[in-house]
């Protein structure tokens, strides 16, 4: 087994961030956001306005152009690969297309992280992938490779890995398209029941429908061009 | 004044290019760098997962080749022993057949031609797999589990690659020598055991350092410059097609430019030891 512990994750904040990919497209300047920790959000905005720029920088896959991305009062575009690791493991995220790699069946993509990191045992790790497949229902498709199955099947896989390593925040971008609406029904069970476990988890999902999101009890994370990003407290009973 | 302007111009851009092309040398070198310790270094990394990845680009890169490599080997080993013969024959000294071909094959064509089959298949291969996995996100995708590319995607195709072409040379210089010597045996009666002690004569210590020196440092340039320009993809598919081609000239280009400075280097040193210097 692996020595590497991951860190618990107390506070993610923005710091005189700009939110998009380079400094000359980005929406909205000199934000300074704290993030509630440890309750549902759906990220809302316009088309454009920077939602999925924003999943990738509270992911780190983007550094902000401008400013700063702080995880527990640390600059994470500071931290090499390698310092930063035990911060990601903590964090899942859920890819709106790809993300799977083409010559890994279905099973090896979702096993891939437990496996290289071995925080937990390959039997363990096996299990518990099997248990998410046979939750959905698609435990015959596991030994298939994705350029071989359906895009609901792909976009499904993509979303469980970012749960498998059982992370406290976890980013989903844009589920709801090319999901089947039987996957899109287990999925919000499959939520609620991984937030009943981990009830300190924090999950920010971008979709474009409201027919999941309804469905969970959540608030709503604003982003506006210009302004930046707010929280407007909108909790729903769950259905 | 227009003519000066245009010399001025024009050795501008002969210095940009110059610096450019430092520059991506710079590039190169940083990633085998990194590669190599990332590689080391990630202690998540299991010794299973970075043996797979290993053992595909060896099979890919080495076995799958061997039926081209022999077929090369043969012909180009055949064409030198058969000209050397005629040639040194005519001239009367038959005897330096050894000194020829360990200089021919071992040290210059091994390498060089081991090199240029495995661009053609394998750095185009890496190159276009790295840019669709960019495409596809599938780099993002490994970096969002923690796993770093440069340890899992680079690091792996460094060593198998490496390990390929110092394996593929010695069986092409194998093949080349010995089907050579087959093939010359239908139009020309050289004795095995004068063939074999020839070749033993001439080998030094110094060959067998040259052909490590450039077949390792070979398949180094090669994988990283394929997997450097792999990872150059932003975004669209249409820029794959684009990094495979400029990694294969590239790949030529450092390849035959770095075996020239050894062999220069080589036959300095051997200056050096004559004491012309």
């Amino acid at each position: 087994m692996a020595t590497l512990k991951r860190v618990e994750i107390q506070s993610v904040a923005l710091e005189n961030a700009s939110i998009g990919y380079t400094l000359d497209d980005s929406v909205a300047q000199n934000v300074n956001f704290e993030l509630p920790l440890g309750k549902n959000y759906w990220l809302k905005g316009e088309s454009g306005a920077g939602k999925s720029a924003l999943l990738k920088i509270f992911s780190s896959l983007l550094v902000p152009p401008a400013g700063y991305l702080k995880i527990n009062n640390s600059a994470v575009s500071e931290m090499a690969f390698e310092e930063f690791l035990p911060y990601r493991l903590n964090i899942g995220y859920g890819f709106d297309f790809g993300g799977l790699l083409n010559n890994k069946t279905l099973f090896e993509n979702m096993i891939l992280p437990l496996e290289y990191h071995q925080e937990i045992s390959r039997n363990d790790a096996k299990e518990r992938v099997e248990s998410y497949f046979e939750f959905f229902g698609i435990a015959s498709y596991k030994n298939i490779r994705p350029a071989l199955v359906g895009g609901s099947f792909r976009k499904l896989t993509c979303i469980l890995r970012a749960f498998v390593q059982k992370p406290k925040l976890i980013l989903l971008d844009d589920i709801t398209t090319g999901l089947s609406e039987g996957h899109l029904k287990n999925l919000v069970k499959w939520i609620h029941s991984y937030r009943d476990e981990n009830p300190k988890c924090t999950i920010i999902i971008t979709a474009q429908d409201s027919f999941l999101m309804n469905k969970i009890s959540c608030d709503e994370l604003w982003i506006t061009r210009g302004k930046g990003v707010f929280v407007r407290t909108n909790l729903k009973e769950a259905v | 004044m227009i003519l000066r302007s245009y010399v001025l111009v024009n050795i501008d851009n002969i210095g940009r290019r110059f610096l450019k092309g430092i520059e991506y040398t710079f590039n190169i070198i940083f990633m085998v760098y990194v590669a190599i310790r990332e590689g080391f270094k990630d202690n998540a990394h299991s010794f299973r997962s970075i043996f797979s990845v290993v053992s595909a680009q060896i099979y890919f890169t080495g076995f799958q080749a061997l039926p081209l490599v022999s077929l090369l080997a043969v012909a180009s080993g055949a064409l030198v022993i058969v000209q050397s013969t005629s040639q040194l024959s005519l001239l009367g000294g038959s005897n330096m057949m050894g000194p020829l071909l360990i200089a021919v094959i071992i040290r210059e064509l091994g390498p060089l031609m081991t090199s240029l089959i495995v661009v053609a298949r394998s750095g185009t291969a890496v190159a276009t797999e790295l840019g669709n996995m960019k495409v596809n996100r599938e780099t993002e995708a490994l970096e969002s589990m923690g796993i770093n590319p440069m340890s899992y995607v680079v690091f792996p195709r460094l060593i198998g690659g490496i390990i390929s072409v110092i394996t593929l040379a010695f069986y092409f210089n194998f093949i080349a020598l010995l089907g050579g010597f087959a093939v010359t045996q239908f139009f020309q009666d050289v004795p095995f055991h004068h063939f074999v002690s020839s070749l033993a004569q001439a080998f030094t210590i110094d060959d067998f350092w040259v052909f490590l020196i450039k077949n390792t440092f070979s398949g180094a340039i090669i994988f990283t410059i394929s997997s450097y320009q792999g990872l150059q993809v932003s975004k669209s598919p249409h820029e794959v097609p684009q990094v495979t081609t400029q990694a294969v000239v590239d790949s030529i280009l450092y390849v035959i430019g770095f075996n020239i400075i050894v062999t220069l280097l080589f036959y300095l040193n051997k200056l050096v030891r004559l004491g012309v210097f």
